[in-house]
């Protein structure tokens, strides 16, 4: 079943309902107070760049734990405008800035704009396609037909798709949603329905 | 799935501007890797960098309207370059432009003194001032999923095409060598102390490099001479963030989809690898090729030549070895002089010249990426 979770600061909505709401004063550490509202014991994801935790928080929801599909049939399509820009300035600021070349190795793995696929592949066992693009049509028609495309010739029979944004504490927002083979037929309406909600969202901007 | 055709072939590298050129070095045994000092290293490093001055020229060639970036210059030259070999028209809404990249202008974050707007840091906005400036009337995608990207990008554009959601697609792959990136792959270790050696028992990581390498995708063909792209996938291996799959998984997966593409299961006349020089790289992926039944299929490394352009790579190497299909040459693999316990097979070392149908292009990454596309003749 179809299944989508939109996250922007200080909420997350899981098929249109209020999942999480973080406290008036806790909108700084959101993603933590989000994290144990999940409930799960998952070390990385405090290893993880903000990027990542986004991406990792907003799947959390919609991808079933236990699933029909085969990982190899199991896909998943990822866009983004800001990509790593916020990881790699960090990543800059503490190894040029500061000139410690040793800074962190694991933290250079985040200034990649896919590591969000690594985390997710391993996280949720996922192995057939997976594709990182980036671009500034803010909607999800393009991951839209590209999935029906791999469903179709890919034999995909589930995937991940998803726009994701990070750029400071309080502007990020991302948008996921689990598709089944038995959703493509509803589809367009689908993707026509989550454009809406998500993307007439005020912070979207287009150049 | 219907074949797409790759048009035209277009890059340019230390070794020089266009593909002509690049494979006549690459004939005369010319490797592009030249010792250099790097803030993010302690002792000096081998890279292929591109020459001041061919750089120097790109103005001269291109003729900007608006300021532009290094990389954005090496796209618009090979733009350019890939636009004069075929009748393609990028204001035509049916054409789009695909750029593949790992870290685009991430040297922009090194300096405080320059005229590009810092926003040009975003993969979407610098591809958006490139796809104007060759005139492209739809919004361009950027593909950038690690050392897949360049082999993503030819594969994504061919999955528009065979949707309809494009007729023909630009595909350009780039990047650049920063103190950046040396300073992710020194940290990790993963930088090789000297000259990289890829699939060699004394391999001791990667030499960076950079390039850049495009083609233009269609549904049809422009000529009875233009390669076809038959198969290709991608493919995750869901293990570590920055090791490949111990057991070559998901490598052997996206290659055995990729063969079950063709017809009758064909198998490619020659492998052209990933070969990073690092150890765990080069081991899974000959554990690969056993796993998937291509074990006395001659393969090559061209990371000797090039070193290891990240995003671009994939294409780049495509691009290289399309030509040496039409050529009917396998490469030697620079570098290479030791089989070592772990490398199960050795990688060609001399220029061979054999009669030749196809071949499979291969790349892994960070991430647990792994994509592969297989390109064929179309039958004379």
């Amino acid at each position: 079943m179809a299944s989508y979770c939109i996250i922007q600061p200080s909420t997350i909505r899981h098929n249109g309902q209020l999942l999480f709401e973080a406290r008036v004063g806790e909108e700084q550490s959101f993603f933590l107070e989000a994290y144990r509202y999940f409930d799960i014991n998952y070390p990385k994801f405090h290893k993880m760049d903000r990027f990542c935790q986004l991406g990792f928080l907003s799947a959390l929801p919609i991808v079933p734990e236990k699933r029909l599909a085969a990982p190899s049939k199991t896909g998943v399509l990822l866009a983004s405008k800001s990509g790593s820009i916020h990881t790699d300035q960090h990543y800059y600021e503490k190894v040029f800035a500061a000139d410690n070349i040793f800074y962190s190795p694991a933290q250079f793995t985040y200034t990649l704009p896919s590591a969000i696929l690594g985390e997710l592949c391993i996280k949720h066992n996922i192995q057939g396609e997976n594709y990182f693009l980036l671009h500034g049509m803010q909607n999800l028609d393009l991951l839209k037909d590209y999935a029906k495309q791999l469903f179709h010739s890919q034999q995909l029979d589930a995937c991940l798709i998803g726009w994701m944004d990070y750029y400071t504490t309080d502007h990020f927002q991302s948008c996921y949603l689990w598709v089944e083979r038995e959703d493509l037929i509803n589809l367009d309406t689908i993707i026509i329905n989550i454009n809406k909600i998500c993307f007439d969202y005020g912070k979207a901007t287009v150049s | 799935m219907s074949a797409t055709y790759i048009t035209s072939a277009e890059m340019l590298s230390p070794l020089g501007i266009g593909l002509d050129h690049n494979f006549q070095q690459i004939k005369a045994g010319v490797s592009g890797l030249k010792e250099q000092k790097s803030a993010a290293a302690r002792t000096p490093i081998f890279c292929a960098a591109i020459a001041e001055e061919q750089v120097a020229e790109y103005d001269h060639l291109i003729q900007p309207t608006v300021p532009l970036t290094k990389l954005e210059k090496m796209v618009l030259v090979t733009a350019k370059r890939l636009l004069a070999q075929h009748n393609f028209d990028p204001r035509d809404p049916k054409n789009i432009f695909i750029f593949c990249t790992t870290k685009g202008n991430i040297d922009l974050l090194f300096e405080s003194d320059t005229l590009i707007p810092k926003g040009r840091i975003l993969f979407s906005d610098s591809a958006q001032v490139m796809a104007r400036q060759l005139g492209f009337t739809n919004l361009p995608i950027v593909v950038s999923n690690a050392c897949i990207s360049g082999v993503e990008g030819i594969l994504l554009g061919r999955q528009l095409i065979q949707a309809g959601l494009c007729q023909q697609a630009m595909v350009i792959a780039a990047d650049l060598v920063t103190d950046f990136t040396i300073s992710g792959f020194y940290s990790l270790k993963a930088y090789a102390k000297g000259l990289c050696r890829p699939f060699d028992k004394d391999r001791t990581g990667v030499n960076l490099g950079e390039c850049c390498a495009g083609v233009i995708l269609s549904g049809k063909p422009a000529s009875s001479k233009d390669l076809k792209i038959i198969a290709g996938t991608s493919s995750n291996d869901a293990n570590h963030m920055t090791a490949p799959s111990r057991e070559a998984r998901g490598l052997s997966q996206a290659i055995q989809h990729c063969l079950s593409q063709t017809e009758e299961d064909q198998l490619p006349d020659f492998i052209s690898a990933h070969g990073t020089g690092t150890r765990y790289n080069d081991a899974m992926e000959s554990l690969a090729f056993q796993q998937s039944g291509l074990g006395e299929i001659p393969f090559f490394s061209l990371k000797g030549i090039f070193g290891h352009t990240l995003g671009a790579a994939g294409l780049l190497e495509t691009v290289v070895s399309a030509e040496a299909l039409k050529q009917n040459t396998i490469l030697p693999s620079i570098g290479f002089e030791n089989a070592g316990e772990d490398v199960k097979y050795q990688p060609a070392t001399q220029l061979v010249w054999s009669p030749m149908k196809s071949f499979l292009k291969t790349a892994s990454g960070f991430g647990g990426g792994n994509a592969c596309l297989m390109v064929e003749k179309s039958p004379s």
